[in-house]
């Protein structure tokens, strides 16, 4: 994997989801804000393609960090850094383990599979920032956030297609080594 | 063996919460505020032209009403700018012999803070909170907690009257006296969370989080008048300035609203487009504003009364007979905020940046 060309793509991905991203969120008076997760889909591109589980790992927690660097408040107290960094890794990780059961070139699969890695990811996330609010966070709220997660991981999922066709036009740049087993039924590699 | 050591690193740095969290946030902040200005001012323009309220459209005859009480107010405007100039002589007359005299004598400043222009650099990465990033041109450090403020446009009605066919009155309000018709007022929408040299994070009146000790301000309408019953009092009084003001506690819903809970129904808060006691609704009915959601005056980050937003429901609450919940609206638009202003004590505000 080309690592500067990563750094330069998950710099953009985290840049367009903290400015132009609000032209895609939209505010619910009754759900709260639901907007996509577009970092999610340039992990779960790179845990797809990714040579080993220990590169998709590692890009997907860079990513997560980004995340934590960006993201400053959540209902009941100031985020932590390190929880979604942790929590996308450990996505990441299922990802790849699970690819090979995908035809993850189509994009129905790619829909699914970022949908899950979003709903791993985030509600694991949502429950470590609940528990280190200490009683700050209401049920009703750790209910609200969990409930934007699913729209959240949904709403990911229907621009993932989009996101991964995109991302395909870099990938030969991105990870030049294709990976060493080629997927059961999804074709692994450049084509 | 290196996953596992950035693995140990993000457990490490998750456990302490804010202590760690603050100073790396402030850090990366210099990687995403300058780049994100840009990207910014497209997405609250954007957001701004599409989230807008239609402005309510007059007749020609309330068109013309408009243009003669303008014309007074004009008249009332030159009286006033006179009698500004006065003041402003006996102030410079004043100022000198304070300078004179040492400063030993002679009133304290009346609203010693300064403000300092900022600008939204950012939105928050992830949807669950209601923060914006800021930058600014002078150091915030050390800020944290001062209030934030944007402003907003009373009234424009110069806009409603060109669509109504009458040149004569367009052209005199276009080419004359179109910024007597603009009255701007200070809106609250946050207050810093984080703060670093030029940078900082701004959390929204809105957010789950947000805090704050306020007033409710009752309007007083002249043409229907109300009155009121204080808890505790079994005598109505009928509404006046005087005892328009409500103390309570508002907090932000995390869903774009202020929620102000557990006001005595007694009071008769009022919300967007109430009826008269005996009224029904008919789309003819002037809009009604709302009662307000103030600051308050002696509080100490920002002795000044300044609007949050303004009441559109009053709801019952089930489980405390006889009290209400109210639902303010800001009064800017959080989602298209471009342009805000940082409160801080006079004398603080360091040097501007290079």
């Amino acid at each position: 994997m080309r690592w500067t060309l990563y750094i330069v793509l998950g710099y953009g991905v985290l840049l367009l989801q903290t400015t132009l991203g609000g032209l895609i969120t939209f505010p619910s008076a009754s759900l709260g804000t639901i907007g996509p997760d577009l970092t999610a889909i340039l992990a779960v591109f790179i845990a797809l393609n990714a040579r080993t589980a220990t590169l998709g790992m590692l890009a997907a927690w860079g990513l997560g960090l980004g995340l934590d660097l960006t993201t400053a408040t959540a209902p009941g107290c100031t985020t932590a850094i390190g929880p979604m960094a942790i929590a996308y890794a450990l996505a990441a990780g299922v990802i790849f383990h699970i690819r090979e059961g995908f035809y993850f070139e189509r994009p129905l699969p790619q829909a699914f599979l970022a949908a899950v890695f979003c709903l791993m990811s985030h509600l694991a996330w949502v429950t470590y920032q609940s528990v280190l609010a200490r009683g700050a966070v209401l049920w009703v709220w750790y209910g609200q956030m969990v409930l934007q997660a699913v729209l959240l991981s949904i709403y990911t999922g229907l621009l993932a297609p989009i996101g991964y066709l995109l991302l395909r036009k870099v990938r030969r740049w991105l990870i030049p080594v294709p990976a060493v087993a080629r997927g059961r039924r999804g074709t692994i590699g450049h084509r | 063996m290196v996953l596992a050591v950035l693995m140990a690193c993000a457990f490490l740095t998750a456990l302490p919460g804010r202590r760690v969290a603050e100073p790396l946030r402030n850090v990366t902040s210099y990687l995403f505020v300058p780049p994100g200005e840009g990207a910014m001012y497209f997405v609250s323009y954007f957001k701004g032209r599409i989230t807008a309220r239609a402005p309510r459209p007059i007749g020609a005859d309330e068109a013309r009403a408009l243009e003669a009480e303008n014309t007074q107010l004009r008249q009332q405007v030159y009286s006033l700018v006179e009698q500004r100039d006065q003041w402003w002589r006996r102030a410079t007359i004043i100022s000198g012999l304070r300078k004179q005299f040492g400063g030993r004598f002679g009133p304290s400043q009346e609203f010693p803070y300064d403000i300092i222009p900022a600008w939204v650099a950012g939105d928050e990465s992830l949807p669950y909170g209601s923060g914006r990033s800021l930058g600014t041109r002078h150091s915030v450090a050390s800020r944290k907690g001062a209030p934030v403020t944007s402003w907003v446009l009373k009234t424009d009605r110069t806009k409603a009257i060109e669509p109504v066919g009458s040149p004569a009155i367009a052209v005199d309000v276009e080419s004359k006296h179109r910024y007597l018709l603009q009255i701007t007022g200070s809106v609250l929408v946050g207050r810093l969370t984080q703060t670093a040299d030029f940078t900082a994070r701004m959390q929204l009146v809105s957010d789950a989080n947000f805090s704050i000790q306020a007033r409710i301000r009752r309007l007083v309408d002249r043409q229907h008048p109300r009155t009121v019953r204080p808890k505790g009092s079994s005598e109505f009084k009928p509404l006046t300035a005087d005892n328009s003001l409500i103390d309570v506690q508002a907090t932000g819903d995390g869903k774009g609203s202020v929620i102000v809970e557990g006001i005595w129904e007694g009071e008769d808060v009022r919300a967007r487009g109430w009826l008269a006691p005996g009224e029904a609704y008919s789309p003819e009915l002037p809009p009604r504003r709302g009662d307000q959601l103030v600051t308050r005056a002696d509080e100490m980050f920002m002795p000044a009364e300044v609007l949050v937003g303004e009441v559109v429901e009053v709801t019952p609450i089930p489980e405390h007979g006889g009290f209400v919940r109210l639902r303010v609206e800001p009064a800017v638009n959080l989602a298209a905020l471009r342009e805000v202003y940082i409160v801080v004590p006079r004398g603080a505000t360091p040097e501007a940046a290079p």
